[in-house]
Formats: C-alpha cells, sequence, structure tokens
C-alpha cells in the first residue's frame, strides 16, 4: 500500500522573462503517488500545480530552469538519466480541443505514437490503435479513426487523448484538468473512466484539479499547493475531515457540502 | 465546393459592378474628349459628329454607362489617346511579357521565404532567426528602386554582365539566352522586393504554430523536434501560406511597376506609367479596372485555397 | 503564474519606459533619425557656397571643397542631398499626420458607433483596399496637378485604411472596458467619451502605426518621385535626386548612392522605432 511509484522531493522550477526578471514557480516541492492510487493536486489557478505535471514531463517552457533533491520512479532512482530515458509517463491534457493537430486525423496521432513507443506499424499499428479507441469505451473506432479532432465532441475527443495516454503504455498517468472544458455530464463519464483504467490497468494517476468535489469522489491521497508550495498533503478523508493548513480550511470553506454533493 | 465558389462568385458581381461604374464615372468626367483617339485633328467637325453618334456619344450617362459595360464584357476597352490601338490587345501582349517577369520572381521569393520563415521561426530569439530577421529588416527599408541601380551599377555598368534594358537585343527576339540575360537583373531586383515580407509572414505563423498546445503534447509524447517541425507544424503552416498565393493574383500585373519602368521591361507597369505621364486615360483606367478585378479575384481565391486546404471546414456537408 | 512578485517596481509609463530603455537599438535608431532629421532642417541654412548652378562645376568628384561632389548642373551634392532630404521628411510627416487622422478618426467612428456607420465605413476601406496601392497612388497622381502638396494629400488621403483598421479594433476593446460603460450609465456625452476616455486608449496605437505610416509615406514619396509623379523641379526629394541620378549612373554612382542610402537609412531606424514602440507596449499590456 505504501509503495510509491514516484516520489519527487525538493523540485524547484523558475522562469526567467523576457525583461531579465526571475519567477520562482515551484518552491521545495515533494510529491509521491502511491502505485494503484490517485493522487488529487488542488489549488488555485497559478498555483504552479500545471508546472508541476509539466516538469514530470519534462516540458517545461524553454526560459524555464529545474532543479530536483531525489527522483524515484518503481523503487529505483531516476535523478540520473530522467532527462535522457523515456520513463512510462503520460499525460492528458485540459482542453482535448487543441491538444491534437487539427490538421491530423485520429488514426495518424495514434500510430504515431504506437510505432514509437511500441515500434509497431502499419495494419499492426491500426489494430492496436482500434484496442485503445474500445478500451476507452469509443463506438465505432475505425471510422473515428478516420476523422479529423474537430468532428469529434468534446468528451470523444478527450476519450481520444486518453486512449493516446495508454499507448505509451504507461504506469503513471498525469491528468491536468482533464474535465475543465467538457459539458457537466461529460465530466463524469471522463472520471468514472479514469476511475475504471486505476481498476484495470493498475495505474497509477495524478489528478490535477480544482473541484474538490472530484478530489473527495475519486481520489485517495491529496496535495494542497499555494503560490508554488505544497501547503498540505495528506489522505483525502483526514484532510477533509481535520484540514490543517489555514488556505485547505479556505478552499473546503467555499466549496459546500463537498462529502456530500459529490456523492450524489 | 462548386457550390461555394459560384455562391462567392455571385457576391463579386455587385463589387464588380460598382467598381466598373466607379471607372466609367472617372472616364467620364476625366479632362479628355473619347472622340480624339479614334479620330484625327483633319476630319471635319461633321464628320466627328457622326462618330460620336455612331459609338453613342451623344447618348446620356446611363446609356454611354450601358454601351461601354457590354463593350467590356465582349473584351472591347476603348483605344489609347495616344497609340490609338485597342487597349486590349496592347494590354495582353504586356500582360503576357509582366509574367513572364514576375511569375518566377514570385516564386523563388516565395520558396525562399518558407524557407527561411521555417528556420527562423522554429528557433525564435536565436542567432539564425536575428540574423534572417535582420535581412528582412534591411530589405524592406531598401527602396526598390534604389536597389535597382545600385545593381545596375554593379552587375551592368561595372562588370558588364548583363544588359540593361529591355527583355531582348535587337534582332535576337526568339533566343532564349538572350532573353534570360535580360531577365536577370529585374528578377533579381525583384525577388529582393518580395522576399522579405513574405518571410515575415511564414516566421510569424509559424512562431504561431509553436506555440499552439498541440505541439506541447506532441513534445510530451516524445516527439523529436525533427517530426514536430515537417509533421506537424508545416502541414499547419502551409494554410495561412496557401491564401498568400491567392493574395498575390494582383501582384501579376502591377507588382512589377518599379521594376519594369528602371529596366524598360515593357509589361504593364510600363505601361501605365507610360499612359499616366501622358494623360492617356483610358489606358489608365483599363489597367485600375484590370488590377482591381484581380484584387477581388484573388480574394476570392484565397477563400478557395483555404477551404480546399483546411479539413475543419466543409462545405455543404453539416460537420458534426 | 507569478509567484514571486519582483515587477512591483514599474508602474505604467515608468515600466514602458524602462523596457524602451532597455532595448538599446530602438535607442541607437531613434537618435539617428534626431541626427539625420536635424542635418535636413540645418545643413541647407549653412551659409556654404554651390547650392546655386554652375555648369561648369558639373559631375566634379568629391574633394575638400565639396565632400559630396556636384551634380549634373554643378550643385554641392551635401546640400542637395539635405535639400532632398528636407523634402522627403516633409512629405513623410505631413502625409503621417493626415493618414492619422483620417484613420483615427474613421476607426473611431466605426469601432465606437459601430452598426450602420461601421459597416459603410467598413465597405469604403475595402473598396479603397481592392485596388492595388501603387496603381491607385499613380491614378490619383494623374486626376492633380504634380506637386509638393498634391503629393502629401494623394497619400495622406489613401493610406489611413490599415490605421483605421487598428484604430477599429481597439476602440471595440476600449468600449467593452467597463469606465466607458460607466461613462455612459451616468450619461456623459458621447463625444466627450471618445475624447476623454477612448482616445486616450487608443493613443499607443496610434503612435505604433505612425511610425509604420511614416516609413511607407516615405518611400512611396520617393518611388513616386523617382517614377517622375511626385515631387517636381527645382524642389527634390530623395526619390526625384536618384531620378536624375539614373540617367548619369555610369559618370557619377555616387549620386545614387548617397540619397538612396539615406533614405533607406531614415525608413529603417523608423521601423526599428517602430517595432521597439510596439514591444516594449505588449510586454507593459503582458506584466
Amino acid at each position: 500500500m505504501s509503495n510509491n511509484l514516484l516520489r519527487i522531493q525538493g523540485l524547484n522550477v523558475s522562469i526567467t522573462n523576457r525583461s531579465g526578471q526571475t519567477v520562482q514557480i515551484l518552491r521545495d516541492v515533494s510529491v509521491s503517488a502511491q502505485d494503484g492510487g490517485i493522487l488529487g493536486i488542488v489549488g488555485e489557478s497559478g498555483s504552479g500545480k500545471t508546472m508541476l505535471l509539466r516538469s514530470i514531463m519534462r516540458i517545461l517552457p524553454e526560459n524555464a530552469t529545474q532543479g530536483w533533491g531525489a527522483i524515484d520512479f518503481d523503487g529505483r532512482d531516476v535523478r540520473e538519466d530522467f532527462a535522457r530515458s523515456r520513463l512510462p509517463i503520460s499525460m492528458v491534457f485540459q482542453d482535448p480541443l487543441t491538444s491534437f493537430n487539427p490538421l491530423r486525423r485520429i488514426g495518424g496521432h495514434l500510430t504515431e505514437v504506437i510505432k514509437r513507443f511500441q515500434g509497431v506499424r502499419g495494419k499492426a499499428a491500426h489494430e492496436l490503435a482500434v484496442q485503445a479507441l474500445t478500451q476507452v469505451e469509443i463506438p465505432e473506432p475505425a471510422r473515428v479513426l478516420g476523422q479529423f479532432p474537430h468532428e469529434l465532441s468534446g468528451g470523444m475527443r478527450q476519450r481520444a487523448m486518453i486512449a493516446m495516454a495508454l499507448l505509451v503504455q504507461p504506469k503513471l498517468l498525469l491528468a491536468d484538468e482533464p474535465t475543465t472544458a467538457l459539458d457537466a455530464t461529460i465530466q463524469a463519464q471522463i472520471l468514472a473512466l479514469l476511475a475504471k483504467l486505476r481498476q484495470e490497468e493498475g495505474l497509477t494517476v495524478m489528478l490535477v484539479t480544482h473541484d474538490l468535489g472530484v478530489v473527495a469522489a475519486l481520489c485517495d491521497r491529496m496535495l494542497v499547493m499555494k503560490d508554488g508550495v505544497v501547503v498540505e498533503e495528506g489522505d483525502v478523508e483526514a484532510v477533509f475531515a481535520s484540514p490543517q493548513h489555514p488556505y485547505t480550511r479556505q478552499l473546503l470553506d467555499a466549496t459546500p457540502n463537498v462529502m456530500g454533493g459529490a456523492h450524489e | 465546393m462548386a457550390r461555394f465558389i459560384l455562391r462567392r462568385l455571385a457576391q463579386l458581381v455587385p463589387m464588380l459592378l460598382l467598381l466598373s461604374f466607379v471607372v466609367f464615372t472617372l472616364i467620364h468626367f476625366a479632362p479628355f474628349d473619347v472622340i480624339n483617339a479614334i479620330t484625327t485633328p483633319s476630319m471635319s467637325e461633321e464628320t466627328k459628329q457622326m462618330m460620336r453618334e455612331k459609338f453613342g456619344l451623344d447618348q446620356p450617362f446611363w446609356v454611354q454607362y450601358w454601351l461601354w459595360l457590354s463593350n467590356l464584357l465582349q473584351g472591347d476597352l476603348g483605344y489609347s489617346l495616344v497609340s490609338r490601338y485597342p487597349i486590349a490587345d496592347e494590354l495582353a501582349t504586356r500582360l503576357l511579357n509582366t509574367f513572364v517577369l514576375i511569375f518566377p520572381a514570385y516564386l523563388t521569393a516565395f520558396i525562399l521565404a518558407i524557407a527561411l520563415g521555417l528556420i527562423a521561426g522554429s528557433r525564435p530569439g536565436k542567432r539564425v532567426d536575428r540574423f534572417v530577421d535582420g535581412v528582412c529588416s534591411v530589405a524592406i527599408a531598401t527602396p526598390t528602386f534604389w536597389f535597382a541601380l545600385l545593381v545596375i551599377a554593379f552587375f551592368g555598368f561595372t562588370l558588364r554582365w548583363f544588359p540593361i534594358l529591355g527583355m531582348h537585343s535587337v534582332g535576337k527576339d526568339g533566343d532564349p539566352l538572350d532573353f534570360l540575360a535580360h531577365l536577370a537583373m529585374p528578377f533579381l531586383v525583384l525577388v529582393i522586393a518580395l522576399f522579405p515580407e513574405l518571410t515575415r509572414y511564414v516566421r510569424a505563423a509559424t512562431i504561431t504554430q509553436y506555440g499552439q498546445e498541440y505541439v506541447l503534447v506532441q513534445r510530451a509524447y516524445g516527439a523529436s523536434e525533427r517530426t514536430i517541425l515537417t509533421r506537424h507544424v508545416s502541414r499547419n503552416i502551409l494554410l495561412p501560406i496557401i491564401t498568400q498565393l491567392g493574395l498575390a493574383l494582383p501582384l501579376l500585373v502591377t507588382g512589377a511597376i518599379i521594376t519594369e519602368n528602371i529596366f524598360s521591361w515593357p509589361g504593364i507597369g510600363q505601361y501605365i506609367l507610360q499612359a499616366s505621364l501622358s494623360l492617356d486615360y483610358p489606358v489608365i483606367l483599363s489597367i485600375l479596372l484590370l488590377s482591381a478585378t484581380l484584387v477581388i479575384l484573388g480574394n476570392l481565391l484565397a477563400d478557395v485555397l483555404y477551404v480546399a486546404a483546411d479539413p475543419r471546414i466543409r462545405i455543404g456537408k453539416r460537420s458534426r | 503564474m507569478s509567484v514571486v512578485d519582483e515587477s512591483q517596481s514599474g508602474q505604467g509609463s515608468r515600466s514602458f519606459r524602462r523596457i524602451f530603455y532597455a532595448q538599446r537599438g530602438s535607442v541607437i535608431a531613434l537618435s539617428v533619425l534626431g541626427v539625420l532629421v536635424l542635418l535636413c532642417i540645418f545643413v541647407p541654412l549653412l551659409p556654404f557656397e554651390g547650392s546655386s548652378t554652375n555648369l561648369g562645376l558639373r559631375w566634379l568628384a568629391p574633394s575638400g571643397q565639396h565632400w559630396l561632389g556636384t551634380d549634373e548642373l554643378g550643385r554641392d551634392y551635401l546640400i542637395r542631398v539635405f535639400e532632398g532630404g528636407r523634402i522627403s521628411l516633409l512629405v513623410g510627416f505631413a502625409a503621417t499626420a493626415l493618414s492619422m487622422t483620417i484613420g483615427v478618426i474613421v476607426g473611431l467612428a466605426s469601432g465606437y458607433f459601430g452598426g450602420r456607420v461601421d459597416g459603410v465605413l467598413m465597405r469604403g476601406t475595402d473598396f479603397l483596399s481592392s485596388v492595388p496601392w501603387m496603381v491607385l497612388v499613380i491614378v490619383a497622381s494623374v486626376f492633380f496637378k504634380p506637386g509638393l502638396v498634391t503629393i502629401i494629400l494623394i497619400i495622406g488621403f489613401l493610406s489611413w485604411v490599415p490605421t483605421a483598421r487598428l484604430i477599429r479594433a481597439e476602440t471595440l476593446s476600449a468600449r467593452e472596458r467597463t469606465f466607458v460603460g460607466y461613462a455612459k450609465f451616468i450619461g456623459e456625452n458621447q463625444l466627450r467619451i471618445i475624447g476623454r476616455h477612448i482616445l486616450f486608449a487608443v493613443i499607443p496605437v496610434v503612435v505604433v502605426a505612425a511610425t509604420s505610416t511614416l516609413s511607407s509615406a516615405m518611400l512611396t514619396e520617393s518611388a513616386l518621385s523617382f517614377l517622375g509623379l511626385g515631387v517636381q523641379q527645382p524642389l527634390a526629394s530623395w526619390g526625384s535626386l536618384l531620378n536624375t541620378a539614373q540617367s548619369s549612373l555610369q559618370r557619377a554612382p555616387l549620386l545614387a548612392v548617397i540619397p538612396g542610402f539615406l533614405l533607406a537609412l531614415t525608413v529603417f531606424c523608423a521601423n526599428i522605432v517602430g517595432n521597439g514602440l510596439r514591444t516594449a507596449l505588449t510586454r507593459e499590456n503582458e506584466l
């Protein structure tokens, strides 16, 4: 249970803007994601949640610098080859419409990832792509492969994005507010899909959200961030029951009936 | 698609009619008498009056406009006041001459611009980008005619590599080598005049594309910089670039006014300037009409190309 | 994303100035522009000999007496070049002022009133921009007697379209901001709202548009004068000097090199200053 798939300590990220000023985005952040669990990361916009995920994916902006204390992945110290080797981590982004290249078909996106991560091409790759779409419960997968991103509905697009993430064969899935751009009913479906994948695939998930209801419903542990610093971390129920940091208390107060509301 | 084009063409009709009306009004009220283009001073007043009636020049404004418009639609643009030749014939010859000059120049500039713009835009702020940007800044600030004079002084007078005037040497009308030698300097001048704006455009489009989220996503999914450029960014840049091709259509007529005049290239640009210096109103206004028509058609072409190239726009089908 | 606020020092125009001065290129360009303007204003006023024609001194090479030699009528070319520059700059600034006035009025009216006013004005600008610029200018120059005033009017009256579009867009966004809504709510007079709130908001855009209009106006003037449709003898501009120099290009290439170089330098500097202003503006908005 207490096995950590990913453990990061002392992560610092700063960005130098064009006028030469340096702004620290993340300050001494430590995160651990339990194997097979869902970690919820909450905080207001600008608190550094997204930057945390981006630094794990190594897709920080060019003008950013990062420094680590320690990184362990799957029980191994990966600090040395973190920049070089491709760890089994993938990420789902906030807006599925802008996440896809608008001029490439869904199939093109998926087969490219299959070729890169599984070394499979042609017909076999097509088969894998169909499987992945089936896994995320997209109807008529073969037809969807031939469609452009704009031809799908928002929920279908996000499912396709999750399918693309699964084709990396990840152990850890990062999700950056994956339902913010979607309708409320679709949101619930996508979250249910994530929960199902965790169950079936044994995926570990790090879910960034600003919705405490989602955290209460879905996550095992949670992390509260403010101004680039982790202010609170713990089991979801413990944090909800007795928040330690005043900011967490503030967040909980601003969300009425969190525990009840989410389960309805 | 065909219906889209037809609908857009139908929308053009009022614009073109308005344009032709403005041009005709200008002709009508310009300080000259059209009859002088087809008569000689030795003709008697009676003959002139007969010609006037024959061509409907004694009719009221609206009737004349109608006559002019129907002639126009049959390809009859009237006569030059100076040479007394039919304008349409002269325009046709000169259009071809301008085309053989500016088409290769625009194509070269276009390809150069795509290459430079992609290189610079994919590495914004880096040395190569600053270099390309610097070259463009200098080229944009350089007046075309001045650059042409420098080219003539250097390649024409000092090195004596290329002939300075015209399209052909006397008596060598069909000689392709002679033609190419004449083409060299105006071609160079035009490429330098055309490429910087296009390069800036491609560079800006490239930077915009690199700022898109899908590039970030591709990076997260392990795509190499090369894959991102060739498979993803370049496709998206092609779209705005293609529309530039349509907008370039009027350049085929009026893109080389200065260059043609410096090198005495017998094209449209030289025609309109000669006409304007000798106050040959019908010629000037015909070219005005022609070039404005091309702008309007060019915009249509740009729209059509855009629609054809972008899968997000589907005409006729309902998008889901 | 700002976590640590280190940008509190700069407020409004102060940070604007700081960023502008951080761009050394723009400052150098502005200085060069200033020096050129001063030279063009004052050099022809200096009591040098040689501004009169003297056919005995035609096409002299540069010397201690005539630093840039003499032209086809034996006039000192240094003085001649700065006289030409004076006219070029005069046309440039006057045409820009006219163009800005029209562009700002059309843009403000179109953006502020919207609806039918906007429709009519924007159709007009569409129509005007459906004729290639050079053709339009040539046609216009045929219908009027060529000369200094004509060229200013032609360039000014035909170059305001891009400015009007920019100002329109800026006005639209300024109109949406709350203080305009408030001013309307408390019943302030329409013209006063435009004059007080919106005009103030669009001034930065006007300044940036003016630099690019200035350089394109100067390039247009020189092109027209070069083609013989602009400034007429005995007045000279950089463009008409180049026209004259074309015929003696083989004998005296320097006569063509100098005015063209100064023109290119002026346009280049104006563009650099414009870019600097534009960057400074966008960065100030970012901070």
